[in-house]
C-alpha cells in the first residue's frame, strides 16, 4: 500500500496548479462574497475531487493492468483510494477552515461557533464524492465514467432543485452578502440533527460504495 | 521456475485451450506465436490479471491463487500496452518503486536511464514508443525478481538499442540462476539470440516446444516433387505444405534425410518459416 500511496502523492502533485487556482479564486470569493461557508464548501469540494483523481490517471492507458501486477491485493487498492480521498478531503477542510476562521476573528460579524456547526455540513461531500466516483471509475474506466459522473450530479441537482421547491431545503440570499443554507433549519437542535443525520447517511454510502468497489474490482479482468 | 497446467480461458470469440509450459529456472524461453494466438492471454493469467477456466499456475511450487504481497514482489513484468500513469516523470517512478519494492535498486534504475538516454525530468507522455520501451524494460530488471514476465519488451526500438536491452536480461539471469524469464517476441532474431528454448501458440494451444539450439541446428526444411514426397519416410515429418514444386516438410532429424536422401533439398529454415509451415502447414 506505500507504493500506492507514493503513486497517489505524485498523481496529487500534478494537479497543484489547480489546487493553487482555486486556493486563490476561494480566498478572493471569501472577501467579495463575505461568506466562509463558500470558501470551505469550495475548498473541501476540489481537496476531495482531487483526492480521487489517481483513480481515472489509473485507469488511463491500461494503467490498471500494470498496476494489478504491483505487490499490492486488490483489496487493499481500493481501501487506500478511499482512504486516501477521505485524507486530501479532510485537509482541505481543515486548512480551509483555519483561513475561513482568520478571516471570521477580523471580521468580528461573523459568529465562530455558527460558522464551525455550519461547515460541517461540508464533510459530507467528503465521504459522497469518493463514494460516488470510484466504483463508477473502476467499472466503467476513465472514459465511460465521466460521462456516468456528470449524470450523476445533473441527478443530484435535480433532486436538489425538487427538495428547493418543496420547502424542504433552500438557498437564502440575504441583503448583506451570500447566506448559503443547505437546510431550511429553524432550530439548533433541528439543525444540527441534520447535519448528523447528513453525515451518517454520507458515511454509509461512502461504506456501501466501498464494498461495491471491492466487489467490482475481485470480479474485474485486465 | 514457472509451471503452468492445463490452463483453460474461454472468451467470446476465443479459447486458451489446455496450455501446459514449464520455464525452468535460470532459463530464458521464448514465446511465439501470431497476433490473437493467445501469448497476451498466457502473460495474463501468470499474473492473475484474469480468472482461468481451468488448470493452474505455479511459480516456485506456489499456486498463484494462493499468492501474498511478498510473492508478488518475486514477479518483474514488461507489458506492451500498460505502464505507470504517463503524466508521471523517471524520477516519480523511481520513488514509486523504491517505496512498492524493498528490492528496488534506485541507483541501478537511475544509472541505466541515464546509459539509455532517458530524460528524468521529462514525462513519460513525452517519450517516443522506443523511449517508453526502454523505460519497462528497466523498470522491470531494477529489483530483485525470481520471475520475470516480458511481452514484447523491444517493440519499438532499433537494432542497437534492442541488443542493449537483450544484454540487460541476459545479465539479470546471469547474475542469479534462480530467475526464470518469459518472453515474447514478433522479432524473431531476438528470440533465437537470447532463449534458451522456444515455445509456439497457435489458436490457443501450443502447437511447438523444443531447445533452440535444436530448432537451429536440427530442424531443417525438406523440399521434395510429388513423387519423392510419396515415398518419403515421414516418420520425422513434422508437419508439410504444399509448394509450387511439390512439398515442402518440416523435420526435427535433418541428418537423417540428407543421409538417407541425398537428392533431396534439405535446408536450414528461420523462425519465421518455421512458425509459418506449423500455423498453415497439415500436420503428418
Amino acid at each position: 500500500m506505500k507504493g500506492m500511496i507514493a503513486k497517489d502523492l505524485r498523481i496529487l502533485a500534478e494537479g497543484k496548479s489547480l489546487a493553487i487556482l482555486g486556493t486563490i479564486c476561494g480566498i478572493v470569493c471569501l472577501f467579495t462574497m463575505k461568506d466562509p461557508g463558500f470558501l470551505i464548501g469550495y475548498v473541501t469540494l476540489i481537496a476531495t475531487s482531487m483526492g480521487c483523481m489517481s483513480c481515472a490517471y489509473d485507469e488511463m492507458n491500461n494503467g490498471m493492468a500494470y498496476l494489478m501486477t504491483m505487490p499490492c491485493s486488490r483489496t487493499k487498492y481500493v481501501l487506500e483510494k478511499y482512504i486516501f480521498a477521505v485524507v486530501i478531503g479532510l485537509i482541505g477542510w481543515v486548512l480551509s477552515m483555519a483561513v475561513a476562521s482568520i478571516y471570521a476573528v477580523n471580521s468580528k460579524e461573523i459568529v465562530l461557533t455558527e460558522m464551525y456547526s455550519g461547515s460541517l455540513v461540508f464533510i459530507l461531500l467528503i465521504f459522497i464524492i469518493p463514494g460516488l466516483m470510484i466504483p463508477v471509475v473502476l467499472q466503467f474506466g476513465h472514459a465511460r465514467s465521466r460521462i456516468i459522473i456528470y449524470v450523476l450530479i445533473g441527478i443530484m441537482f435535480a433532486a436538489g432543485s425538487l427538495m428547493a421547491l418543496t420547502n424542504v431545503a433552500s438557498i437564502a440570499v440575504s441583503g448583506d452578502g451570500y447566506n448559503i443554507n443547505v437546510l431550511d433549519y429553524h432550530t439548533t437542535i433541528v439543525k444540527s440533527g441534520m447535519i448528523l443525520g447528513g453525515i451518517i447517511i454520507s458515511v454509509v454510502i461512502y461504506a456501501v460504495s466501498a464494498i461495491a468497489s471491492l466487489i467490482i474490482i475481485n470480479k474485474k479482468e485486465y | 521456475m514457472i509451471e503452468i497446467k492445463n490452463l483453460t480461458k474461454h472468451y467470446k470469440n476465443f479459447t486458451l485451450d489446455d496450455v501446459s509450459m514449464e520455464i525452468p529456472s535460470g532459463r530464458i524461453t521464448g514465446f511465439i506465436g501470431a497476433n490473437g494466438a493467445g501469448k497476451s492471454t498466457t502473460f495474463k493469467a501468470i499474473l492473475g490479471l484474469i480468472k482461468t477456466d481451468g488448470g493452474e499456475i505455479l511459480i516456485n511450487g506456489k499456486n498463484i491463487k494462493d499468492f501474498s504481497e511478498k510473492d508478488k514482489a518475486q514477479i518483474g513484468c514488461v507489458m506492451t500496452d500498460s505502464f505507470f500513469s504517463d503524466t508521471l516523470r523517471i524520477k516519480d517512478i523511481a520513488k514509486i518503486m523504491k517505496a512498492m519494492f524493498k528490492s528496488f535498486d534506485e541507483e541501478y534504475f537511475l544509472n541505466k536511464c541515464e546509459a539509455f538516454n532517458l530524460p528524468k525530468d521529462k514525462r513519460i507522455r513525452d517519450f517516443s514508443g522506443g523511449m517508453k520501451a526502454k523505460i519497462k524494460v528497466i523498470t522491470a530488471l531494477s529489483y530483485d525478481s525470481k520471475v520475470l514476465i516480458l511481452d514484447e519488451p523491444t517493440v519499438g526500438l532499433d537494432v542497437v538499442v534492442r541488443e542493449e536491452v537483450l544484454d540487460l536480461i541476459r545479465e539479470y539471469v546471469g547474475n542469479n540462476e534462480e530467475r526464470s524469464v518469459i518472453i515474447s517476441s514478433h522479432i524473431s532474431s531476438d528470440i533465437e539470440k537470447l532463449c534458451d528454448d522456444i515455445y509456439m501458440i497457435h489458436d490457443g494451444k501450443i502447437v511447438f516446444h523444443d531447445d533452440t539450439d535444436k530448432l537451429l541446428f536440427e530442424y531443417a526444411a525438406v523440399k521434395v516433387d510429388e513423387t519423392e514426397f510419396e515415398k518419403l519416410d515421414k516418420k520425422y515429418i513434422r508437419s508439410f505444405r504444399k509448394e509450387k514444386y511439390g512439398y515442402e516438410c518440416l523435420t526435427w532429424q535433418k541428418d537423417y534425410y540428407m543421409e538417407n536422401y541425398p537428392s533431396v533439398v534439405v535446408e536450414k529454415m528461420s523462425i519465421d518459416e518455421m512458425m509459418m509451415i506449423l500455423i498453415k502447414g497439415e500436420k503428418i
